[in-house]
Parts: structure tokens; C-alpha cells; sequence
């Protein structure tokens, strides 16, 4: 079965952590590599994988990873801005 | 990763490390069933150089080689499944040349098209098995070489 393309927000939450690759990759238990292929979506995380990545950044999964491309972090902040505010 | 061979550059190495285990092979077959002279004896040399550069920048300096030799339980869910893939590759090309060469070997003595021994030695048997060892060993490693994006571990 093939499976389905993966979009994350990975690269943009991690660089807004001040995280490096490597620290990522310690913190998650992969090697570095690992991270680059994730955040370049050419690699599809485990169930575990992706909990394990979201814990870290502690964010809902479904605001870092998504089936769709997902829009900039900006737009979706300042969406939740003006639902908030009415 | 900066000084990382490319992807090209990798391929590339495959190419001439496959080429010279052929031309090693090829040497040795010509000075074992002619004559050993001066030239063939240093073309063997260069050609085993060539064999050993291209195998420590290919495949061992990049990482392939370890990972296709490190015990699963250190490697990560990605590199797991990379891994499992070029194996189960190299399975099938090394299981159909295993047995096409048994079946060409049983055919080619059968009818005595073939003689395994030479002067006393077992030199067309030997150098068979030395390498099909080194296909064994390496064709993981050279899988991953060509298909992958990135070089194994930093």
C-alpha cells in the first residue's frame, strides 16, 4: 500500500525553539539524520515517532503534522487571533 | 552535511568499486591460466588500490557500510526500514546469482566445457567465492549508497 505524503511544521518549530538538528534528534531518540529527512518530508514518522515529536514541542499533533500542506504558522496565529477575538 | 560525497559522487564510487572487483578478478584469471609477469602483477596491484579507495570512500567513510553492520536495536525506525529494504535486495540479487552460478558451474563440468582446478590450484572456484563474499558483504551497503539522499551518519 502506498502510503499517504505527511506535511509538518517540524523544521519551523524546532528553529523557533532554538533547537539544533542534533538536539532534536537527542531529545526524540533518533540520529540527526533522521530529523533532516523528516523535516524535508521525505520520511513518514511512526505513530510513536510523531507522539514522541509533538511531546517535545508540547503542541497537538494535528498543528505538526497534517495530510494537507499546511499554512504558514503566522496565518494560522493570526486566524486563531480573530476567532478569539470575534 | 559539508564534504559529504553527492549523490552522484556516490553512485559513481559503486560504478568503480563493482569495476575494479571485476578487473581484479579478470587479472587474476589471465596470470593464473597464462603467466604472471611484471605488468599484470602491478596492473593486480592497482586495481586491488583502486578496489580499496572507492570501498573506504563509498561505503565505509560514508556510513553505509556500519549501518548495514550495526545491531538493529541502535538503529532508529527510519534507518530500521532503509536498512530492511536494501537487504531484502540484496537477498534476491545475491539468491539468483548464487544460483546461476551453481547451475552454470554444474552444467559447464557436466559437459566439460569448465575445469574448477588449475596447475593444482583451485584458482576459478577461489576467486568465485572471494567475490561473491565481497558482493555479499558490500551490496547492502552499495544499495544504500546509490538510493539514498544524504550519507548515513555525520
Amino acid at each position: 500500500m502506498e502510503s499517504r505524503k505527511l506535511y509538518n511544521r517540524i523544521a519551523v518549530l524546532r528553529k523557533d525553539r532554538g533547537l539544533s538538528r542534533k538536539e532534536l534528534a537527542d531529545r526524540i531518540g533518533v540520529n540527526y539524520q533522521t530529523v533532516g529527512y523528516l523535516e524535508r518530508e521525505e520520511y513518514n514518522p511512526s505513530l510513536d515517532l510523531a507522539f514522541r515529536i509533538c511531546e517535545q514541542f508540547d503542541l497537538p499533533v494535528e498543528f505538526v503534522f497534517s495530510t494537507r500542506p499546511l499554512r504558514p504558522m503566522s496565518l494560522e496565529i493570526a486566524n486563531r487571533g480573530e476567532k478569539a477575538g470575534g | 552535511m559539508s564534504g559529504a560525497p553527492s549523490t552522484r559522487a556516490r553512485r559513481s564510487g559503486v560504478v568503480v568499486n563493482y569495476a575494479s572487483v571485476l578487473l581484479v578478478a579478470a587479472i587474476f584469471c589471465v596470470g593464473e591460466y597464462g603467466q604472471w609477469t611484471a605488468a599484470l602483477i602491478a596492473a593486480e596491484v592497482a586495481a586491488l588500490v583502486i578496489l580499496g579507495v572507492s570501498l573506504h570512500v563509498t561505503l565505509i567513510r560514508t556510513g553505509f557500510w556500519s549501518l548495514t553492520h550495526t545491531d538493529v536495536g541502535k538503529l532508529d525506525e527510519r534507518e530500521i526500514q532503509v536498512t530492511h529494504t536494501a537487504l531484502r535486495y540484496s537477498y534476491a540479487a545475491l539468491s539468483t546469482l548464487s544460483l546461476v552460478m551453481f547451475w552454470l558451474v554444474t552444467i559447464s563440468v557436466r559437459f566439460s566445457l569448465l575445469s574448477l582446478t588449475h596447475r593444482g590450484h583451485f584458482s576459478l572456484g577461489l576467486i568465485a567465492v572471494l567475490c561473491l563474499t565481497y558482493l555479499i558483504e558490500t551490496l547492502p551497503a552499495s544499495i544504500l549508497a546509490w538510493s539514498e539522499t544524504n550519507t548515513a551518519r555525520g
